[in-house]
């Protein structure tokens, strides 16, 4: 399972006078620092906003990470099919986790996740620890719900093959 | 400058229908390779819980901008495009400024297709772009600019 880390890219939103949106990328070195990676950005950000009529509103400096040997899918697994885990974080919100995709293994006759399976046991032990958060960087605290729940398919999720012979 | 709390993890998964699915995840750190460690010690049990394959995840910080002046009236539609020569022959790197201001525009025939590359800002924009941060998606240096124009987009 050969995971490779592939240049980051920063994108830049920018807004103009009648409230349109565009965004402008670039990449950047490999192996460069997050504080780097925001002062490189920062930089060309106002290089941009210098040069265009818009106005640089945020930014986003993105580290991708591809696998160059994924595993062949299961037979019948579909991203529509989700598991989802709840957690109250420490603001008293609620956090989704969700699994495409998810495995029947660990799901109950009565669409309830088994949450003392090995597999959700591990999974929420870990996310209820240092680094994981919410949006707002408020640590998860208790896991309150866990489900299969079932998307609709869009057109674009449709099998390419769906034809007749 | 507001950079947001916690850095936003997609992991993609692929079914056996090649539809791709997303986990999304946040994680509090400011470390790239403290993220990265995080999410590989888990992408293997993300994995076992579903019947997708991993295809491969990213780690994205977002920095919002204040006290931002008011843009002109040039629209995001009307694109000046970087051409760039990078440290690999043959190998090249494109940028965009959407909304280029009128004033980098070369006055010469025909007027107002060619960036002048004179102009100050776009000499600055030169420089950051050949600091040695920025790359090529291949990761060659960019070196040289090789053209600039205007692009004007529906």
């Amino acid at each position: 399972m050969p995971l490779v880390n592939r240049p980051a890219v920063v994108t830049f939103t920018l807004v103009d006078a009648s409230g349109s949106r565009s965004q402008s990328t670039a990449n950047l070195i490999g192996g460069i620092l997050l504080t780097d990676a925001r002062t490189a950005a920062q930089t060309l950000a106002t290089a941009v906003e210098a040069a265009s009529d818009c106005t640089v509103e945020s930014y986003a400096i993105t580290f991708p990470t591809v696998e160059t040997q994924p595993a062949a899918p299961a037979l019948n697994s579909r991203v529509e099919k989700k598991g989802r885990i709840q957690f109250r974080t420490s603001a008293g919100k609620v956090y989704t986790f969700t699994v495409p995709g998810i495995v029947n293994s660990v799901i109950l006759a009565s669409g309830q996740i088994d949450e003392d399976q090995a597999l959700i046991t591990g999974m929420t032990l870990a996310l209820l620890a240092s680094p994981w958060s919410d949006s707002n960087g408020a640590t998860l605290d208790q896991v309150i719900g866990a489900y299969e729940r079932f998307d609709s398919t869009s057109k674009g999720q449709l099998p390419s093959n769906r034809r007749a012979d | 400058m507001a950079h947001a709390p916690a850095a936003l993890v997609i992991i993609a998964y692929r079914d056996a229908s090649d539809s791709i699915g997303y986990t999304r995840l946040w994680l509090a750190t400011g470390s790239v390779d403290a993220a990265r460690a995080a999410v590989a010690t888990r992408i293997g049990v993300m994995g076992a819980l579903s019947g997708c394959a991993v295809t491969g995840y990213s780690i994205t910080w977002s920095t919002h901008l204040s006290d931002t002046p008011a843009p002109g009236p040039q629209l995001v539609s009307t694109a000046g495009i970087f051409i760039w020569q990078t440290a690999v022959a043959d190998a090249y790197a494109v940028t965009y400024i959407p909304g280029i201001n009128a004033a980098m525009l070369d006055a010469t025939d025909p007027a107002g297709l060619a960036i002048n590359t004179q102009k100050l800002e776009v000499i600055n924009y030169i420089a950051v772009l050949r600091d040695g941060a920025f790359v090529n998606p291949f990761e060659y240096d960019i070196t040289a600019l090789e053209n600039a124009f205007v692009q004007f987009e529906p």
